[in-house]
């Protein structure tokens, strides 16, 4: 197997208006990301199901990493900013309540009070 | 747990433990008695405060840590990024786990981040790619991973060999040992119609090491305009399902040596106790194969001493 091919899996994961002109016609767009023979026809047998039920899995873990970091970097960067001003860092309380609610799910789990549990999975 | 085998002097010496998870850790910590091992996730560890890097020295100085990885993807035609294996290294010096684990999974390719495990094509190229990923792990970090099958929603196109004899191969060509996770072969015998016991036939039970269990649910979809399929999704929401408490007597009655047996659960975490109450589920699994193994090993010897 030819890393491009791994390559062009990839982006049929994440790429939704890639994947969508790829079920329409699988071969016509194999062949213009210049895929083998032997590929294309393999591409054209694929699971179209599982592709679809793989990308929408995918896509929900990059966005829980995604709002994971941007909620961790946020929060850092303003604990950092009282600190530096007032000389101390603000209470962890008042952090999360400055934090949009699915974002404190996805950090606190159970440990605050009417928070769901987070749902972050390997 | 630490059960003689009646058969021969050795010892076996299965372990069974939980992922470390912030949510769990008061309950963990305050069941040791029961929890013999934590597993850390490596990525979660990366860029921790030092606060949190000075917790997890606290957690391996009182219980034995492993260290898994879920975003090195050694299964890839790619080379590993040396910073994630330099990072790993470090991890692996400072906490000193019993082992590490890494997934047989592709995890981005060119420069598409997947953002999960992703299973590669099943093929001589991939076999000979991942052993050379993880070769080159082991020498940054010093030791071999175990290597966990993993579950996947979609059979990856231009495949010529099933799982089990892809899984089989790897672990053959990279002489790392398999971290068998119990679930995802459920998971994946759901969704591709195999039979989950002629999966753990066709390992080679002396290169299991190490067990995972966990839940998941079904989920519906497909591509637009056509029909939708079921699937079923390896979450770690759920409680262990049945199944796969069957599938851990059948390694019992297989694998000889011991096992370190973790239960994964990441969100919507039970009471302390009903986690705990899954670990006995599983320990009475293993122990009822483990049984099994012993009457299979001492049938011969009998017959001898009747004769």
């Amino acid at each position: 197997m030819r890393p491009e091919f791994e390559t062009f899996l990839a982006r049929l994961y994440t790429d939704a208006q890639l994947r969508a002109r790829f079920l329409a016609n699988p071969r016509a767009e194999a062949e213009r990301h210049c895929m083998t023979v032997e590929e294309s026809a393999a591409l054209e047998r694929i699971d179209r199901a599982g592709l679809e039920l793989s990308a929408r899995s995918f896509a929900h873990k990059r966005a829980l990493k995604a709002s994971s970091k941007r909620a961790r970097s946020w929060l850092a960067g303003l604990a950092e900013t009282v600190r530096r001003k007032v000389g101390l860092y603000p209470p962890a309380h008042l952090c999360w309540r400055l934090l949009p609610k699915p974002v404190v799910e996805k950090i606190a789990g159970p440990r605050w009070k009417g928070v769901a549990h987070t749902t972050q999975h390997k | 747990v630490v059960e003689a085998d009646v058969a021969g002097a050795e010892v076996r010496e299965d372990r069974f433990g939980l992922t470390w998870q912030p949510a769990l850790a008061a309950g963990i910590l305050a069941h040791l008695d029961r929890v013999d091992v934590v597993e850390v996730i490596a990525e979660e560890q990366f860029g921790a405060s030092s606060r949190a890097a000075r917790a997890l020295d606290t957690l391996a100085r009182h219980v034995p840590v492993l260290v898994h990885g879920v975003a090195l993807g050694p299964a890839s035609t790619a080379a590993v990024d040396s910073r994630r294996l330099d990072r790993l290294a470090r991890l692996v010096d400072r906490i000193e786990p019993q082992f590490w684990s890494e997934h047989l999974a592709c995890v981005r390719a060119g420069d598409v981040e997947i953002g999960h495990l992703a299973a590669v094509p099943r093929t001589h190229a991939t076999i000979d790619a991942t052993a050379a990923n993880l070769a080159r792990a082991a020498s940054v970090v010093g030791s071999r991973p175990m290597v966990e099958n993993i579950a996947t929603l979609m059979d990856p196109p231009a495949s010529d060999r099933s799982e089990v004899e892809w899984v089989s191969s790897v672990v053959a060509s990279s002489e790392c040992d398999l971290l068998l996770d119990l679930h995802n072969v459920h998971a994946n015998s759901l969704n591709f119609g195999f039979d989950p016991i002629a999966y753990l036939d066709g390992l080679d039970p002396e290169r299991v090491g190490a067990i995972h269990l966990a839940g998941g649910c079904w989920i519906e979809g497909g591509a637009e305009d056509e029909a939708r399929e079921r699937r079923y999704l390896d979450d770690h929401l759920h409680d262990v399902p049945d199944p796969v408490y069957g599938l851990l007597v059948e390694v019992g009655a297989r694998v000889r040596r011991p096992l370190t047996v973790i239960l994964e659960r990441d969100g919507r975490f039970p009471p302390m106790r009903h986690l705990l109450w899954q670990l006995d589920r599983a320990r009475a699994a293993l122990a009822e194969g483990r049984g099994r193994l012993r009457a299979q090993r001492n049938a011969p010897r009998h017959a001898t001493n009747e004769t």
